[in-house]
């Protein structure tokens, strides 16, 4: 086990650079996601830590020793496919003991720890089949095998559970926590999946197009999202973004898109804090029915969903889209005018242009204390 | 088809029928010729029933050999193994290398260098056999089975085979044997050899037989008769000069046992050649 550095790397193919300067320092048996939609670099970054790729300039590093120029076996990793890579040929006890035995170890004691390993994950019974003979899940836990097996200081997954059904999903992250419990190995994984970050992870790193927008544990990156890529990318339902402006006379105001008209915002007091334009942020779980003249703002709802344990109101403010969620059961109903406010806390403000978070100080009106 | 009709029925048996007629009816032909004596054999019309001197015809070519030059089949069958040996097994080493280098590593001029190879598809033996003579007997290698399967050995047509096979194996396979601490050739040895095991077959099939079937060259490339394969010996057993007569029933059955080791190869690896033809799934 060991630390793990990642210190200002940057990667380009040709005149194209996909990274641009990522850092993070991931302690000791920390479980880290790297998280960010298709294309952000997310699979580039775990694949230089395996030394699967190049480094165009920056320093990873696994305990106290720079690993840029070392083979991916020299780096004392394991890593674990997104379609698993077995060995078709081989069988499971095979394709676990290869990077055993390629190390010149007996094969007594490679037979010690996989039997040992292929226990704890409950493969005992297939050693001797051919991964085809397997279904995904038990493929998918091969391939951590063979990745646990190695032993090794560091951990890598590249979105090992995108080839399973939801169901199995699920299952597969719950067993994942449970081994990373039991074996505290430090651990870099990547998804697309924010639920399967936010559940997995230790801290998270939020990528996009291979600038790190966020780091911070689950909790922070929900609660303080640094960005409005951030804000938007984590959550589900995602949060409500309301461009808004400050008007000649100083008045906060809801801008008015295509089909919708300037509304009121409820922030008064904030008006020296804010730029001229800005995005407010609220989640739809965060919002809450109040007396009008408390309101953050006034939602039209066009539509309610009932889930049973959720309901959920759409609606439109100022030509913009929102969503509320209600307790299952709430008697809004489509056409409703609902009048909403929310904690301080869950109040987010990001500059229009940069789409950086605003910390403002002073209360805000129509914010519960 | 899975239209039912009994019209539809017979005339499918027909057309096979009269196939394999017009296949089997020479092989025939050449099989009763070799149970029969010299003279039944020049007698026309020639009988359609095999005769009695199936053993000792086949023992006199087996052993003594026919014709001018008199080697033994056995030797010449011995010869064509060799040769046939030597070319499939050369091609298959030589071009699952060569695609191996091609698909798996990053070399300046990696793609110049697999459209050169891809490139001499299209010149046939025949075409380059001046220059390949000369640099043959450069080398010193007339008369020797080295100088008969060496000039042969390169294929374009297996390094292509080999290179789409490679294409359909994931790349993660190479990357996770990276991780797992495999150098390249070992890769090569423990991965991607087992799984080219049915394109190996199915090239073994063809290049053995395509290594059987070499006339031109062994002919062009030795003269020493202890090294004629028997396609070429069969063709100088014929006489020439019209002083002495052909023993054409001795011909015919060296013409049936040169088919009996390529035919052998077919069926033993039939399966596998399909297999390595069609497979897909990697």
């Amino acid at each position: 086990m060991a630390k793990l550095s990642l210190r200002n790397l940057r990667k380009s193919y040709g005149d194209t650079e996909v990274l641009h300067g990522v850092g993070m320092e991931i302690e000791d048996g920390e479980f880290v996601v790297i998280v960010g939609p298709s294309g952000c670099g997310k699979s580039t970054l775990l694949r230089m830590v395996a030394g699967l790729e190049g480094i165009t300039s920056g320093e990873i590093a696994i305990g106290e020793r720079v690993v840029n120029k070392l083979e991916p076996a020299q780096r004392d990793i394991a890593m674990v496919f997104q379609n698993y890579a077995l060995y078709p040929h081989m069988t499971v006890r095979q394709n676990m003991s290869y990077g055993l035995k390629i190390r010149g170890m007996k094969a007594d004691k490679i037979k010690e720890r996989v039997d040992a390993v292929a226990e704890s994950l409950g493969l005992i019974t297939y050693l001797e089949r051919k991964p085809k003979q397997l279904s995904g899940g038990q493929r998918q836990r091969v391939a951590m095998g063979r990745a646990i097996v190695r032993e090794p200081s560091v951990f890598l997954f590249d979105e090992p559970l995108s080839n399973l059904d939801a169901k199995l999903r699920v299952q597969m992250r719950l067993e994942l926590e449970l081994l990373h419990q039991r074996l505290g190995t430090t651990s870099l994984y990547v998804t697309h999946d924010q639920v399967e970050a936010i559940t997995l992870a230790d801290r998270m790193m939020v990528l996009n197009a291979g600038v790190v927008e966020q780091i911070g544990t689950p909790a922070e990156v929900y609660g303080h999202p640094a960005s409005i890529f951030v804000a938007s990318f984590i959550g589900s339902p995602s949060m409500n973004l309301i461009h808004a402006h400050r008007t000649g006379t100083g008045a906060i105001r809801v801008e008015a898109a295509p089909g919708g008209e300037e509304e009121p915002l409820g922030l008064t007091g904030l008006e020296s804090q804010l730029p001229e334009r800005f995005v407010l942020g609220v989640r739809p779980e965060h919002l809450e029915v109040c007396p009008e003249q408390d309101a953050l703002l006034v939602v039209q709802v066009n539509v309610v969903e009932n889930l049973g344990a959720d309901a959920f109101a759409y609606g439109v403010i100022g030509g913009q889209p929102m969503v509320v969620r209600f307790p299952g059961g709430h008697p809004v109903k489509a056409g409703d005018r609902l009048a909403v406010r929310a904690a301080e806390e869950h109040t987010h403000l990001f500059h229009a242009e940069t789409g950086k978070r605003i910390e403002v100080t002073a209360g805000v009106a129509g914010v519960q204390a | 088809m899975v239209e039912q009709n009994r019209l539809l029925d017979v005339l499918t048996w027909v057309v096979l029928i009269a196939g394999i007629a017009l296949v089997g009816f020479p092989i025939y032909v050449t099989f009763v010729a070799s149970t029969l004596t010299a003279d039944q054999v020049m007698q026309a019309p020639m009988t359609m029933i095999p005769g009695s001197h199936l053993v000792d015809n086949y023992r006199i070519a087996l052993l003594h050999g026919v014709g001018e030059s008199a080697i033994p089949v056995g030797r010449m069958l011995f010869n064509s193994l060799m040769l046939a040996l030597g070319i499939s097994l050369g091609k298959i080493s030589v071009s699952i290398l060569s695609a191996f280098a091609v698909v798996y590593f990053r070399f300046p001029f990696r793609k110049i260098a697999f459209w050169m190879i891809f490139v001499t598809l299209m010149l046939p033996v025949e075409v380059r056999i001046m220059p390949t003579y000369k640099v043959v007997s450069d080398l010193g290698l007339i008369n020797t089975r080295g100088g008969m399967i060496l000039p042969i050995i390169a294929s374009a047509t297996a390094t292509f085979l080999f290179r789409q096979m490679f294409l359909t194996v994931p790349e993660e396979l190479a990357e996770a044997a990276r991780v797992d601490g495999a150098r390249p050739m070992q890769f090569f040895r423990h991965i991607l050899l087992p799984l080219s095991m049915t394109t190996i077959a199915a090239l073994f099939v063809i290049q053995f037989i395509y290594g059987w079937n070499q006339y031109l060259w062994p002919l062009l490339i030795t003269t020493d008769h202890n090294l004629t394969p028997i396609v070429v010996g069969v063709t100088q057993m014929i006489s020439r000069s019209g002083d002495a007569a052909t023993a054409w029933n001795l011909v015919m059955a060296t013409v049936i046992l040169a088919m009996i080791p390529p035919a052998f190869v077919v069926m033993l690896m039939q399966r596998w050649f399909v297999k390595g033809l069609i497979e897909t799934e990697k």
